[in-house]
């Protein structure tokens, strides 16, 4: 599926990266990439050294390449009302790690006027909603935008955007797992099919 | 009428057989307004062996009356302090009865801790000054032409009168509660806009704005905000507007609890000849596909919008219940199954 990173998803990968020795990012791209963020709008992530962990992802000019990866962030921007239901059906789901912060957007909708609060938004105006950034493997991302747009859909002006940018590791802090053990949980999605096949 | 208690809401609280009642323990001041007119009801008690049995032999109203009471103690606990908008218009405005009914339900909401708000529309008593003072009424797919005699005499029977009517009538029978009567204009509650078709019918608005500010230190100090839906543009014109519309958006505004629109049917119905199939509960995505399947119809289908447009904007639960039943607002507030159709998020 096609996606295409925002800039400011690189800061808290580089502010985690502090281990000198697997550097996603190195410190020297981060001014390269808002350069090419204003020239090319698609991603370039270098690597400097130690190749080893992960394949080199270059973006280029030709615009058919996607970036793959085994991990995407879904990035659903929706009404700070509808948060509740959809994470508890995210939670039915099996879905079981979800990041949320308040944050304050604008999208036209040419010339129609989102509603909020009993009041008319027209462009330029912020109005509040609420981010929810979950990452997933590859094959469950399907599954969790379908939820998430059944959950929050109200058909009115105003209901949200989903983005979904690949990402290229997972880690969890505690144990140091990468990859498909640290994104794993247990008693989430993965566990959930198991023992319905069983 | 008001001894009326579902199965339902008896099961949860009455699972021990009541052989004697206890004495409440907190002294209830029944004033004499307060009276229940008990007819004889069959009120299903589980007892022990899941019968159902006839009450009245030896139980004196007194004592029933202090069992509805204490069992309306988990609605009361889940909506006190919340905020009701309630839309009054149509035929439960004609009669006096059913007006002095629903006004005796809102004194009675706001004496138990929740906080109702009042929006009125007014369309038969414009009709009777619009005729005494001979100026014809038009209306276009059931929105009043309003050209500018006619928005002077919307604006004076709407503020004027009906406004005042009803906050004379809250004032006067209950003096503990305590009605204020607001138009859009006052504090900018409401700031309108002309509708899309306004060259059509004239000074009908739409919503651009609502600020709440006035009307929060007055449901904070325990008033009950009467709203008239009439409101001014930004030059200061004043426009005449849908109450559904503005029950919506002030619902909305204030992060209201419930909305309830009081209207001249039953509520949805799921086929339009049979009255027994009232909708009882649905949602944004089945209420649309209603009005899709055409279903839903003629004034019911603006009643049904306004009501998605409050949904989406935070409002937990929408009713459109039936005016003409005495006592319709409480049963829909407090009760499980409600009386009318209530659209969920």
């Amino acid at each position: 599926m096609a996606a295409i990173a925002k800039p400011n998803l690189l800061t808290p990968l580089h502010s985690s990266s502090h281990r000198n020795d697997y550097p996603l990012i190195s410190s020297s791209t981060l001014p390269r990439f808002r350069d090419s963020h204003l020239s090319k709008p698609n991603v370039t992530l270098k690597r400097s050294r130690n190749a080893s962990i992960l394949p080199v992802i270059r973006s280029q000019n030709s615009p058919d390449y996607t970036p793959d990866a085994k991990f995407y962030k879904v990035e659903a921007i929706l009404r700070p009302w509808r948060i509740q239901q959809v994470s508890s059906a995210l939670l039915k789901m099996g879905i079981r790690g979800v990041t949320v912060s308040d944050v304050r957007g604008f999208g036209a909708q040419g010339g129609s006027t989102e509603r909020h609060g009993g009041s008319e938004f027209s462009e330029d105006k912020f109005v509040a909603k609420v981010k929810m950034e979950i990452v997933v493997s590859k094959d469950q991302v399907e599954a969790v935008i379908d939820k998430i747009i059944e959950e929050a859909r109200t058909g009115e002006i105003g209901d949200g955007k989903i983005f979904l940018v690949p990402v290229s590791d997972v880690i969890r802090v505690r144990t140091g797992e990468r990859g498909e053990k640290a994104e794993r949980m247990t008693g989430g999605r993965a566990d959930m099919s198991v023992t319905a096949l069983t | 009428m008001a001894a009326t208690t579902t199965p339902k809401s008896l099961n949860l609280y009455c699972s021990k057989q009541y052989s004697s009642f206890p004495k409440p323990k907190t002294h209830i001041n029944f004033r004499k307004n307060f009276h229940f007119n008990l007819k004889p009801y069959c009120l299903r008690i589980q007892g022990a062996s899941n019968s159902t049995f006839v009450v009245n032999d030896g139980t004196s109203p007194d004592q029933v009356r202090v069992q509805i009471l204490s069992e309306s103690l988990p609605y009361i606990q889940k909506l006190r302090g919340k905020i009701i908008v309630v839309k009054y218009g149509g035929a439960a405005m004609k009669s006096a009865e059913l007006k002095a009914s629903v006004v005796r339900d809102l004194v009675l909401l706001s004496c138990m801790g929740l906080r109702p708000v009042l929006v009125h529309g007014g369309g038969p008593e414009i009709n009777v000054l619009l005729k005494q003072l001979n100026i014809p009424a038009h209306f276009r797919d059931g929105l009043r032409v309003t050209d500018a005699r006619t928005m002077d005499v919307v604006s004076m029977v709407l503020v004027g009168k009906v406004n005042k009517d009803l906050v004379s009538r809250i004032n006067y029978a209950y003096p503990a509660a305590a009605a204020v009567g607001l138009s859009g204009m006052d504090g900018r509650l409401l700031t309108a806009r002309p509708s899309p078709n306004a060259t059509q019918l004239g000074f009908v608005g739409e919503v651009a704005r609502v600020d709440p500010a006035i009307l929060q230190p007055l449901i904070n100090s325990g008033h009950i905000p009467v709203i008239a839906s009439v409101a001014a543009d930004e030059t200061g014109q004043p426009y005449n507007i849908n109450a559904d519309t503005v029950a919506g958006e002030v619902a909305a505004a204030l992060g209201a609890e419930k909305l309830i629109l009081l209207t001249d049917v039953e509520g949805i119905l799921a086929n339009r000849e049979d009255p027994g199939s009232l909708v009882k509960e649905i949602n944004i995505k089945g209420v649309k596909k209603m009005i899709e399947d055409g279903k839903v119809a003629g004034g019911m289908i603006p009643k049904v919008n306004c009501c998605i447009r409050s949904l989406a904007q935070g409002v937990r639960a929408a009713s459109v219940i039936d005016g003409r039943i005495e006592h319709s607002l409480i049963h829909e507030i407090m009760s499980f199954e409600g009386i009318g159709t209530k659209i969920l998020g």
